[in-house]
């Protein structure tokens, strides 16, 4: 009897898996290490802030770069605008290969950053007043607007807003120069419940309107990301632990990990990753694939800083 | 991947984008210095006090005031507006080499106009050139003049590169010291100098270079000096762009 291979697209999942394979990269670092100097002085020497860590951003999708407090979040948002240069890997953005050079990022790249970059007594009419000078592609009329959603007066000084109003204020402006690729850190630190919920449907309206479009965001917020993240890097003390399309890593990693038929689970074929899960699993108290069934991207980000933490050396 | 090659013209335009940048987030430094500029003159012109060593302070620690009080937060404003390490450097030292020139000029014109006492030597004096007399500075003010100049932009070449990464208290202390240290060094070169072509034109036995050579020797020490720092300055911002 022959038999014919099943068609890979025939299944939806597994076809959300090829077609990402497919997507050009907005963003790629690969063994990305990176030391930060001493702010003051150059003879001191620097000091290490990634290791190793590698992750792809495709494009049209949204990607984040979860991890603990100090995993490198900021540091690798940072490295990709090129205000901290690699001491080894290979990093691209935009299809601009960054290197070494202390070349900046690319244009169409919109950065929203942790804190307010802009001196604390400017206000939105020096933002544009900026970026007229400069020569810049900005909506002007758009980024008010936006302020206005926002509650944020255009006389306002940067200084005057709260730290979720700069956050607001920080997007605006990003999203004014209509960027190809949006740079978000910690985006979500400082929103309310209602701000947040809106920022994830603005991202994927973002998307949705044109999906030449990217965002890759760094964030240690977990709460309900499954809902908009499509690909993910977990970061952990300046390495990545786990990275990949979402679809892919929770069957991979959570699916998998259900028992099968006369075996516990813990026995059928995994690889090392899912062995970490698993003793990450017991660190933590859960059941084997009892609570990972229901389990969501959070749960699996979780697990993994758990797993990459038993197995460091004490 | 594209391979991304930097060309001529658009680098041009990086430091014309750091440097319409630059003028902007320094406004605060600009008025400060513009006020201070503009008193010192005004009482300088009315005959009240002459106060040009502030301006020439000022300038002295121009490198210093220009830096950043955050560089990470300054490098990475920098990079979001896709603005290169290379072009924010040549456009902070070209921005600090203005900013120093005008207050040096500030001070020059405060010496020249300001009040004098009886005992002080004269900053303007009668110069014949073909057949008419006119009052011009003197040889003794241009080389009390260039003499600072020199000073001020050579001690800017010694704090520069760490001024872009710093404007801590030790750093403006760093710049004070270095002028006084460059004072007495292009005073000692100037003077070296003037001396040799003083001796050399009396080796060779030339009187008419002879009558004028410590006019020649100042003029050349100055040329020297300024010519020197200018192009070293240069040289330097695009190894600290480097570095």
């Amino acid at each position: 009897m022959s038999t014919t291979p099943p068609d890979p697209l025939e299944d939806p999942g597994r076809r959300e898996i090829l077609e990402d394979s497919e997507v050009p990269a907005a963003v790629r670092v690969e063994n990305l290490a990176v030391d930060i100097p001493h702010p003051r002085n150059r003879y001191r020497a620097p000091t290490p802030a990634l290791s190793d860590v590698s992750l792809t951003a495709p494009q049209g999708r949204i990607t984040a770069v979860v991890g603990t407090n100090g995993a490198g979040k900021s540091t690798t948002a940072h490295t990709l605008t090129g205000a901290l240069r690699p001491k080894a890997g290979r990093v691209e953005v935009l299809g601009v290969e960054m290197g070494a050079s202390g070349r900046p990022c690319p244009p169409g790249v919109g950065l929203v950053p942790d804190q307010p970059l802009l001196p604390d007594e400017w206000t939105a009419q020096d933002v544009i007043r900026l970026r007229a000078r400069m020569g810049d592609e900005f909506d002007a009329d758009g980024f008010l607007r936006m302020l206005r959603g926002s509650g944020i007066r255009r006389r306002a000084m940067l200084r005057s807003l709260s730290a979720g109003q700069a956050t607001l204020f920080s997007l605006a402006h990003a999203l004014a120069t209509d960027p190809r690729l949006l740079l978000l850190d910690e985006p979500f630190a400082r929103l309310d419940p209602l701000a947040r919920s809106e920022l994830v449907d603005r991202f994927r309206d973002r998307l949705a309107e044109d999906d030449s479009r990217s965002i890759l965001l760094m964030t240690h917020d977990l709460e309900g990301m499954e809902r908009y993240v499509d690909q993910v890097a977990v970061l952990h003390r300046g390495r990545t632990i786990l990275e990949g399309a979402v679809d892919a890593l929770l069957e991979e990693h959570l699916v998998a990990a259900a028992p099968t038929h006369g075996t516990s689970g813990r026995e059928s074929e995994a690889g090392g990753a899912r062995e970490s899960l698993i003793r990450a699993e017991d660190a933590v108290g859960l059941a084997a694939g009892t609570a990972l069934r229901e389990a969501g991207l959070g749960d699996l980000v979780r697990l993994s800083l758990s797993a990459a933490r038993t197995e460091e050396p004490r | 991947m594209t391979a991304h090659v930097e060309s001529r013209p658009a680098a041009h335009a990086d430091t014309r984008r750091a440097l319409r940048l630059e003028l902007t987030l320094q406004r605060p430094l600009l008025w400060g210095c513009g006020v201070v500029a503009l008193v010192v003159l005004l009482l300088a012109l009315g005959q009240v006090v002459r106060l040009g060593f502030l301006p020439l302070l000022l300038a002295v620690m121009a490198p210093i005031g220009a830096g950043p009080r955050d560089a990470h937060r300054e490098a990475l404003l920098r990079g979001g507006l896709g603005i290169s390490r290379a072009a924010h450097v040549v456009a902070r030292t070209r921005f600090v080499l203005g900013l120093q020139l005008a207050l040096l000029a500030v001070a020059s014109l405060t010496i020249l106009w300001g009040p004098r006492t009886s005992e002080e030597s004269a900053v303007v004096g009668p110069w014949n050139a073909a057949g008419a007399t006119v009052m011009l500075p003197t040889a003794g003010f241009w080389s009390d003049a260039l003499m600072f100049c020199s000073a001020v932009l050579w001690s800017h070449l010694w704090v520069g590169r760490d001024a872009l990464r710093s404007s801590s208290t030790l750093m403006w202390a760093r710049a004070l010291v270095s002028f006084l240290g460059m004072w007495v060094v292009t005073g000692v070169v100037a003077g070296a100098l003037t001396m040799a072509l003083v001796l050399g034109s009396q080796w060779i036995g030339a009187d008419v270079l002879f009558e004028h050579s410590m006019t020649i020797g100042q003029i050349l020490s100055w040329a020297v000096m300024l010519g020197g720092v200018l192009i070293a300055l240069h040289r330097r911002s695009r190894v600290w762009a480097a570095a």
